[in-house]
């Protein structure tokens, strides 16, 4: 049993295909750990943009399972989006939310309301009715195959309380060589 | 001549945009109101400026030709993601700006309102070009900055400095 970011990201890695992978925050960091593939859409200087990013290419590919690793900090910077994900309603779309209750790329500084915020509450409230809580890694990797054959959209909360040391986003590649890179492959054209 | 609605509707086709992202503006409600009916060009209304230009960077990305229609003021509420994403990520967008508060047949540069003289500069600043669109018989200039923002890879801003009819 484990409430650790890098065990979530593990599972996830282990079983995922082709799904586009938007990582953010300290998942961007871990995630290049457990994949590699020119489907991950590594997110850096942006905090606040993944789950708006995933919802535009959810949109754009509608027949492309779209995951997004987002923060708790993160997402609260654009808490709005979650109304957008509701009202669209984007089948393809499971928004993975990585809930530490701290900023952790800063310093481990709690968020505001840390320990009374409820964003499962949040996304529920916004009109996204399929949503599921995690404490366990291992109980998140038994679940995943289902979430990911499910219809969307689909927001999940996964208990990162453990946390990890920090560890920066590796610079490569640079923010423009994976859009091309996504882009290509999403696109079916070559490098 | 005045701007309307089904001129820049009818560009915004030709130029091959197929979603438009808004937070709604005063100045251009008319074309808000025509886009939200219309069959081709989707409409998806979001909460915020910044959040738009991150769905229209995942569409983008996805394969999609995006407008962003906000206001002024939006401009000033997305710049992080403006320079993350259109200087960083390089991904084209065509930012379609209400200038809210222009005096009439004053230069927005000129103008006594902030929001109105400092929206240019601002997009000046984040490298981002942009054309003041005030008639019918201008339209073209929607056209010209989708194809300019595709083939530089960066957002290319119009300034809608008259009410969209």
């Amino acid at each position: 049993m484990s409430r650790r970011l890098s065990d979530y990201l593990r599972a996830l890695a282990r079983q995922r295909t082709d799904q586009l992978v938007v990582v953010t925050m300290q998942a961007a960091a871990y995630w290049p750990r457990f994949a590699g593939s020119d489907l991950d859409f590594k997110l850096i200087g942006c905090m606040g943009v993944a789950s708006p990013i995933g919802l535009g290419l959810a949109l754009a590919q509608p027949q492309r399972r779209v995951i997004v690793c987002e923060g708790d900090g993160s997402l609260l910077m654009n808490l709005g989006v979650l109304a957008t994900i509701g009202a669209q309603a984007p089948e393809n779309l499971l928004v993975l939310l990585m809930d530490n209750g701290a900023y952790a790329t800063t310093g481990g500084q709690p968020l505001p309301g840390a320990g009374k915020l409820d964003l499962l509450a949040v996304a529920k409230g916004a009109g996204i009715s399929r949503t599921y809580s995690f404490s366990d890694s291992s109980h998140f990797a038994g679940q995943l195959d289902r979430l990911l054959g499910s219809v969307g959209p689909i927001f999940a909360r996964l208990d990162c309380s453990e946390l990890e040391p920090f560890i920066a986003v590796p610079p490569e590649p640079t923010a423009a060589q994976v859009a091309v890179r996504v882009r290509n492959a999403l696109l079916g054209k070559s490098g | 001549m005045p701007l309307t609605a089904q001129a820049v509707l009818q560009e915004l086709q030709r130029a091959g945009i197929d979603f438009v992202v808004s937070v709604p503006d005063s100045m251009t409600k008319g074309l808000y109101a025509a886009l939200a009916v219309h069959k081709e060009v989707r409409l998806i209304p979001v909460a915020r400026e910044e959040e738009g230009m991150g769905v229209c960077a995942g569409l983008y990305v996805g394969g999609r030709r995006p407008a962003l229609l906000i206001q002024n003021t939006g401009v000033f509420a997305a710049v992080n993601s403006l320079r993350a994403l259109g200087l960083g990520y390089q991904v084209p967008v065509l930012l379609l700006v209400g200038l809210l508060g222009r005096e009439p047949q004053v230069a927005p540069r000129d103008s006594a309102n902030p929001l109105v003289r400092l929206t240019g500069p601002q997009l000046d600043l984040l490298k981002i070009p942009h054309d003041l669109l005030e008639d019918d018989a201008q339209v073209g200039l929607v056209g010209a900055a989708v194809d300019e923002a595709w083939r530089e890879g960066r957002p290319h801003a119009i300034l809608i400095g008259e009410q969209v009819k």
